[in-house]
This record gives C-alpha cells, structure tokens and sequence, in this order.
C-alpha cells in the first residue's frame, strides 16, 4: 500500500492499560491486567471465552468503572471518566453484544456519531423551525459507510440488517467519531468471507494510517496477519504478549487456548 | 450499566437520611406511654400492608411482571365484600371465602389466560407486559368507577374489634382486639405456608424453574402454564384480602382505596420485590414505625422559619412514612429488577422523520387541513361540545408530555400527571396573588398566562431531579420511582392544607386588553398553545436533537460510546417533559375555572396511569397518538353521561397491546402503508431517497477539505487495495 505518499495521517493515541483489576461479586474477571497499544499498530487481545476480554474492554471504554488500575491515553490517565468523554478523547469502539441505534437508519446511526459530540446545534434544533441537515456531515457519513463496503445500507432501519452487516456498521459509526484509538470486539464475527478480508484491508490501512487498534478476536486467521503485538488473557491474566510468531511458539498459550482442540478456537 | 452516581454520593445521602431520622427522635421526644398500644395499632395495619407485599412479591417472582393491577383487585374485592357483608348481612367469614376463596383467584386466572399467556407466547417485552397490567388495573378501577362512582362507602370490619386479650396489667395493660388477632394470623399463616410451598415443595421448584426459563422448563415436563396461572390466583387472593382487611380501615371509595393500596408497593420494594418473608417483616415494619411516629411532638421551629407553614413531623411521618420508603429503597437498591433491562420494545415505535419527509406540496396541503380544522371546527361547535373540545385540547397537551418521554427517550414516566398538577397549582397561586408555597403570605396578582408560563418553568428543576434517578434505571424501576414521586407531591403538596387551601379558582385569561374568556375565544387560545406544544414535541424528534435521542432510546452503551453525554440529554428530555406536562396542567385548570386536586381528580397519581395507559394505547411514538387519546379520555365520559366509562375502553385495549405494537397508530400505519414500523423495509422509498443524495453529492462539488481522512483511506482502498 501506498502508505508513504498519505497526504493525511491519522493522529492515533498511545494506550495504556496498567494493572487493571475487575471482579463480579466474588469473580475476579480481569485480575492485574496490563497491555500497551501503539499508534499506527493493530494491537490484539485473544483469549478463551469468558477470558476477561469484554470486561477489560467495558473497563477501558469506562463501562464498567474497575476495581484497581488505570488507561492512560498518550499519558493521561482516564481515571473517573465517564464513557462519553472517554469517547470524546478519542476512543471510539464497537460491542461483541450489538449496541446499535436499531429504530434509526444505518446512516442516522453515523449522524450521531459525527453531531453527539457538539452541543451547539442541539439548543437550536429544539427551537427552530426547520433542521436541515448537514451536508458536511452526511457526505463524512456516506464515507465512512462506503469505506468499510456498505455505503448502499444508507437509508435502512439499522435494526433489520443481519449480524454481520451490523458489526460494520458499529465500525463506521465508530470512525465517524474521529477516534484516535480504536477498540473493536469481534468484528469479524457473523461476517462473510469477503466481508472480512474488506475488514481486513479496512483495518491494516486504518492503522497504517496512523490509528491505533486494539482489537479482541475469536478468527486468528485474522489476528496473525494483522497484529503487530498479541496479548493473551487467561482467566483474566495476561499469560503471554509478544509478536504473532512468539505468541504462537509460547507454550502456555498453545495449553491455554490454540494448543490441544483447535475446534475450541471457534465459536 | 453506566454507573453515574459516585458511591459516595450515594453513602453520604444515607447517612444524611439516617441522621435525620435521629434528630428527629432526639428533638421531638413526645409523650410514650402509649407505646403499647401504639404497637399493636401498628401491627394491625402492618398486617395489611404485609399480606399486599406479599401478594406483589408472589406474582413478580412467578411472572416477572410487577402487578400494578393489585391495587384494582383490592378495590374490587373490598366492594363486593361491601356488598355480601355490609349491605345484604352475609357473615363476614363468609363473604371472606367467596372473595378471597372464589372471585379473586378467578380475576387472577383470567388475567392469566386472557392477558398474560399469550404475551409470554410471543416472549413479549417487559414494556408491554407491564403495560398490559397497567391495563388491567385501569379496566378494573373504571368498572369500580362506573358502578359506584366516587360514593364513599363504610364497610363492616371484618373482625370484631372487640377486646381478644390484654398485656400486662393497671393502667399500662394493652388491650388487642380480635382485629389484630384476626389480621396477623392471616398474614403469619399465608406467608408461612407460601414459603414452606415455596422452598420445600416439587411445586416450589417448578415455580422458580419457570421464572428462569419458560421454554426450558415445560421441556422438562413442567406445565408452566399451570404454573403461572397459579401464581397470578394467589397474588390476586393476597390482593384481595388486603383490599377487604384495609377497605374498612381507610373507608371504601373507588380511587381512594386503589391509592392507598398502592402505598403497599413499597413493601415488595424493600423485600426486592423477590423475598418473602422480607415483605412480611417490611409491611409489619412500616406498620409499627407509622404508628409509633404519631407519638412523636412536633420540634418547635425557629422563628424565622414560620413564614411558610412547616410540616408537622408525627402527621407526615404516618401519612409519607410508605411512599418515603418506596423512593429512598428505589435509589438504595442498585439491581432490583432483573428482566429485559427496561428496553420499551413493543410499546414503541421507531418511525424517524427522515423516513417520513414529505414533499413540499403535501406539506402545504397538510398544514391547510390542519388549519381548516382548528379554524373551522372550533367555529361550528357549541354549547357542551365547545366545553369538550377545550377538555381535550388540555389533555392533548398533557398527553403530549408522556410521547417526549417515553415515545421519544424510552423512559416509562408515570408522575406526568402531578407535573401537570404542579403546572396549574403554581398558575392558580400566582394569579391568586399567593406564593406557591405553604405561607399565606401575598405577591401582586400575576396574569394568568404568564403566570402559566412561570409554572411551566418552575416545574422543570423537579422533572430534572426525577431525571437523576433516570441516569441509571429504565423500565418498571424508573416507572417507580415516577410513581412514588407522584404519591410523595399528592400527599405534601396537593393533600395539604398549608399549600392549597386558599385561592383554588381562577378566571379565563385575557390578552392585550383583549378578554380570551369566552368559550369559542378560549378554545382558539388553547389551540394556539397546543401548537406551540406541537413544534416543541416535533423539535424533540426531528434534526440532531431527535436523532440522538432515539438513539439514546435504542442503546444506551451504543450512545456514550459515540460521546454522547446521557447526562445532559436526559435532564433535558426530562425537564422539557415536565414543562409540557405543567403547561397542559395550566390549561386544564383555566379551563375548569377550579384547581381540582381531590384523589379521583385530573391530578392524582392515578390519573398518571391512566393517562400512560391512555397514549399507550394509540400510541406513544405519535403526536397523533396523544390527540386522539385525549379525544377518547374526554368523550367517552361525555358520551355515556358517566365518568370513568372511558378508562373502561383505555383497559380494555390495553390488556392486548401485544397485539398492537406501537398502539393503534402504530399499528394502523404499519397496516395501510406499511411505515412506521422498524421491521417493515420502506426499500423503495430509502433507494429513491439515496439514489437522489447521490445525485446530489455527484454534481454538487465534495463537500468538507483534507480534513476527513476516511476519504482518502477510501480512495487509498479503492486504488491501492483492489
């Protein structure tokens, strides 16, 4: 890819997450966790089910508040954030579990990605006659749609579309928020095979552009190809971290998760 | 979920409360040597409480839905018992078998068949479920309604409230009557008996494995239908013995008996609506803490304070003591209900404006349609009509409130009602010269319509500390806490003669010099208001603003993780709720002339469900839906000549809301034209809508500069990558 020649580059954020402990009542879903992800890298979190890997993500995105440890975006840390202004940093992610706007249409859905952020308009919508929209906005929004390679979903109810389709729609309506890091859980999942290798392009040149990635995914397949760091959880502790190669030769992970039934690796 | 309230907050709040209590205590000790008897008042009203806790906690562990519709149950059984006992002289044990023992499992079964099973068929939501209770309780307490009207009535006791036996004895012996005896036993041998069913019976058993998984269970051979049936026999047996234990107590009226009842939901709060032998000590609890609170004095207030009339604690502490506990138990506990998590699927609709947009000429055509309604109908009606159609454009206003905060934001509020009555109780004030407080003191008089104004005004602070709570609950909890929030503003404002008694009327306003009291003149006013209301309402739902509150409605996650404050837009849609409420609240009461504040008034807490159940019905998603809800409400009763006759039709419809998503509208949309509705594509007109903004964006110059850099990855993905 012709990388070199960007005339714009994304401005991605350092993220750090540092000896991150949450537990449920008496289960301890993320103990001591702690990874590093850079800008301009895919950086992925693999795991078993039930590893930690969605908790770790609510705790980062400020979802859920954790028990101990801090993120630190590009040196500051989040500490007592709320998940809106942690987006408003800059973090933007998607859900395993679909949150999507299901009684808006897939274009709506990016709308507010692209306007939830200012405030101003808002006090005029709610006494002006007219609301006419944005065309700045809503051509950022056909973009991002056509980018990730379902521009031609604009105007459906997001709530009728099949999985697949709506985990590239979280993506897009993530990328509209202008995110300098983000987090992506299982967006492969539920997705056709041309559908991930777009998500696949998609992907690469969004961190070659400069994002930062971070990304938890059952399809290693893709994770080998484009990560630049692997992080594996376990019961909710970091066993191993390292580059695709090293994290395949580790012989705890081959125990814990991609060694003895690779039947397990699915699902 | 999104956790926005620090704990400390919180723990600071309770401790504040707790020492309250105490100061209470240490500066108002009053006179205790009646502390014996005072108990076992207490225990006798606890009993009753007990036995309604229970019967909640019941139906909500064995169904999933919280059954509002005790509160019908218990007015209904306490007048036939009325009629059995009090009026043709069966005995009272009696009349106790074949109420409790026959017509209230009978109600109960009926729920079940008619109503509930088919809506667990179709996995139906909790929205729609609590919705199709509301209608229940709604059907019942028009039917009382209807046949008794608003007549109190004095049934027998159903126990002899002569002397059982005493404690101790002289001067300081305690005498209990055989009503005392006769109201714990009930309680302490039916609860007994539930738990022991409950934990060590096969029964037991299947009830809790069909709880957790209906379908799961009847493949293990449990008969779940029987089950639930069984559940809503027993909690609408436990209803009706507290509505007949209680209706001699409180005296028999048809909404008053159902709000007192209703007080009884803070029982099952407490128990966490799930336990109960919790409910049973919660109900006793409250019992004997009311009753002994009576003996407690009044502190002597300082003197500066005596311009507003203060509370007297020990009347308040007895009156509040339940709803109080209700609230504070409803903010303490932070997982209370564990169903669908509040979605208000299936009772509302998503049909967004862009969808809808319409052309320029139909528009116009529109708007001249609507003005040759307003002009015209207004001008050809008289006499009663006129005074109808001002009833409901009031309404519509109010009705209009209840679509910004549940249609449009997904929050299920049921205290519009006492906004509404808050609304018109600061506009009569003002324009009576008075403050709206408790204080006799004087103020110039204000005009009425900016004396409207100001109350819609006013009443915003308090939708946005209702908006609080809203931050972390949806759903039933949220319904709750409205609730409560409504019986804690009819009980210390609307009930209390320090705040309401002076100044209850109010004259038609005027305008410019120019008199709007006459009765077309004053129908042009309100209509002309009621479209101020509409833009408003249509601003809440169409630009950025709509967009994100739907979203907000949608996925609450999916919201802050765009960087959308829920914070912010939440007490927005809230205080913008409650000013439409107040303002329609406004209208009602200069319409009336009078400021009605009586518990089967505009006003009370019941009125707030059924004027839910009423936009319900049509419709919460739609303008329309709020309008023609307010016809209905008003001409039903002016058409059969009978108050309460139009909550008859409103329950009736709402007992199978599972059969109309999104109310009639909804529904009716989703049949003729196939819009509206989220599950129905509009393909052709999306594909003509986007091949015209491509068209737009082809021959219009790309908008925007280097800044977005999804277009160059576009272009560097479309050149370089394939």
């Amino acid at each position: 890819m012709t990388v070199a020649a960007a005339p714009v580059r994304l401005r991605g954020a350092r993220l750090e997450v540092r000896d991150l402990t949450k537990s449920f009542g008496g289960f301890v879903a993320v103990r001591d966790a702690s990874l590093v992800a850079e800008p301009g890298q895919v950086t992925s979190l693999i795991g078993p089910n039930g590893a930690g890997k969605t908790t770790l993500f609510h705790c980062v995105s400020g979802i859920e508040p954790p028990d101990a440890g801090h993120t630190i975006l590009d040196g500051q840390s989040l500490r007592g954030m709320t998940p809106d202004r942690r987006a408003r940093a800059g973090m933007a992610r998607t859900f395993q579990i679909l949150e999507l706007f299901g009684g808006l249409t897939v274009a709506e859905n990016l709308q507010v990605a692209v306007e939830g952020r200012s405030v101003s308009r808002i006090w005029r919508d709610l006494f002006s006659l007219r609301h006419p929209d944005n065309p700045e906005v809503e051509a950022q929004v056909q973009q991002a749609l056509d980018l990730v390679g379902i521009g031609h979903l604009a105007h459906r109810p997001a709530g009728s579309l099949p999985t697949g389709l709506s985990r590239l729609v979280e993506l897009a309506r993530a990328l509209c928020t202008e995110p300098r890091v983000l987090l992506l859980d299982e967006p492969a999942s539920g997705l056709s095979t041309a559908e991930t290798d777009r998500l696949h392009r998609v992907l690469s040149s969004l961190a070659d552009l400069g994002l930062t990635i971070l990304l938890v995914e059952h399809d290693i397949e893709l994770v080998m190809a484009l990560s630049k760091t692997i992080y594996v959880l376990d019961f909710g502790v970091v066993i191993a971290a390292g580059t695709p190669a090293e994290v395949r030769a580790n012989p705890d992970v081959r125990a814990a998760y991609l060694g003895a039934d690779p039947d397990e690796v699915e699902s | 979920m999104v956790d926005t309230v620090p704990a400390p907050l919180r723990n600071w709040g309770v401790l504040a409360a707790a020492l309250f209590v105490l100061w209470v205590l240490a500066a108002a000790p009053g006179d205790w040597s009646n502390i014996g008897s005072q108990f076992v008042a207490g225990l006798q009203i606890g009993a009753i409480a007990a036995l309604g806790g229970t019967g909640l906690v019941v139906a909500y562990r064995a169904t999933g839905v919280f059954n509002f519709a005790f509160a019908g149950i218990a007015t209904i059984a306490a007048f036939i018992m009325y009629e059995l006992t009090t009026k043709n002289s069966l005995p009272e044990w009696l009349g106790l078998v074949i109420v409790v023992g026959g017509v209230a499992p009978v109600i109960g079964g009926l729920m079940d068949v008619v109503v509930f099973r088919s809506l667990e068929r179709r996995s139906a939501g909790t929205a729609e479920k609590l919705v199709a209770n509301l209608g229940v309780l709604i059907l019942l307490l028009g039917i009382g309604g209807v046949i008794y009207q608003e007549t109190a009535y004095q049934p027998n006791f159903v126990f002899s409230s002569k002397q059982a036996f005493s404690i101790g004895s002289g001067s300081s012996a305690v005498s209990v009557s055989w009503g005392v005896v006769g109201n714990v036993a009930m309680i302490v041998g039916a609860a007994g008996l539930l738990i022991l069913v409950f934990r060590f019976t096969p029964l037991g058993r299947q009830v809790r494995a069909v709880v957790d998984r209906r379908g799961l269970a009847e493949l293990n051979v449990v008969n779940a239908n029987r089950i639930s049936m069984l559940s809503w026999a027993i909690g609408a047996m436990f209803a009706a013995l507290a509505g007949v234990l209680d209706a001699p107590v409180v005296g028999l009226q048809n909404g008053a008996l159902a709000l007192q009842v209703l007080q009884i939901i803070g029982v099952a709060v407490i128990a966490k609506l799930r336990n109960i032998g919790a409910a049973v000590a919660a109900g006793f609890g409250l019992g004997v803490v009311g009753s002994l609170s009576a003996l407690i004095e009044t502190p002597h207030y300082p003197h500066w304070l005596h311009w507003v009339h203060l509370p007297s604690l020990n009347q308040d502490i007895v009156v509040q003591l339940p709803v109080l506990s209700t609230l504070a138990f409803l903010l303490i506990y932070r997982t209370l209900d564990e169903s669908d998590g509040g979605g208000t699927g299936g009772i509302v609709t998503a049909s967004f404006s862009r969808a809808r947009r319409r052309t320029a000429a139909a528009t116009v055509q529109g708007a001249l349609g609507v003005l040759a309604v307003v002009i015209i109908v207004p001008a050809v009606i008289t006499g009663k009509n006129l005074v109808t159609a001002q009833s409901v454009v009031a309404y519509a206003v109010c009705f209009l409130s209840i679509v910004a905060i549940t249609g449009y934001s997904g929050h299920i509020s049921l205290a519009t009602a006492a906004f509404a009555g808050l609304g018109g109780y600061v506009t009569v004030r003002l324009s009576n010269g008075l403050w709206p407080l408790p204080t006799t003191a004087t103020l110039p008089h204000v005009p009425q319509i900016v004396a409207m104004i100001i109350g819609g005004i006013v009443v915003i602070p308090l939708g946005v500390l209702i908006g609080y709570p809203a931050l972390r609950r949806r759903g039933l909890i949220l319904g709750l806490i409205t609730l409560a929030f409504a019986q804690i503003i009819e009980q210390f404002v609307f009930q209390k003669p320090s705040w309401s008694s002076a100044g209850r009327t109010i004259t038609r306003p005027g305008l410019f010099g120019f008199s709007l009291s006459g009765d077309r003149t004053f129908l042009y006013y309100e209509l002309v208001v009621l479209g101020l209301i509409l833009l408003l309402v249509r601003n809440l739902r169409s630009g950025a603003l709509g967009r994100i509150l739907g979203a907000m409605r949608d996925s609450e996650k999916g919201a802050v993780s765009v960087g959308i404050s829920l914070r912010r837009y939440k007490l927005l849609i809230f205080g913008a709720s409650s000013f439409i409420a107040a303002i329609g609240g406004s209208l009602l009461v200069q319409q009336q002339g009078t400021l009605n504040l009586n518990q089967d008034g505009p006003f009370s807490p019941l009125a707030g469900l059924y004027w839910f159940g009423a936009v319900v019905v049509f419709g919460l998603s739609y303008r329309s839906g709020a309008i023609l809800a307010a016809v209905l409400y008003v001409s039903v009763d002016v058409a059969t000549g009978r108050t309460n006759s139009s909550l008859i039709v409103i329950g009736a419809v709402a007992l199978f809301i599972g059969y109309l998503p999104g109310g009639v509208i909804g529904s009716g949309l989703r049949v003729f034209s196939g819009d509206g509705i989220d599950d129905v594509s509009p393909a052709q007109r999306s594909l003509a809508r986007f091949a015209a903004e491509r068209r737009r964006r082809e021959t219009a110059p790309p908008p925007g500069t280097g800044l977005k850099p999804s277009a160059f990855a576009e272009k560097l993905l479309v050149g370089g990558g394939e």
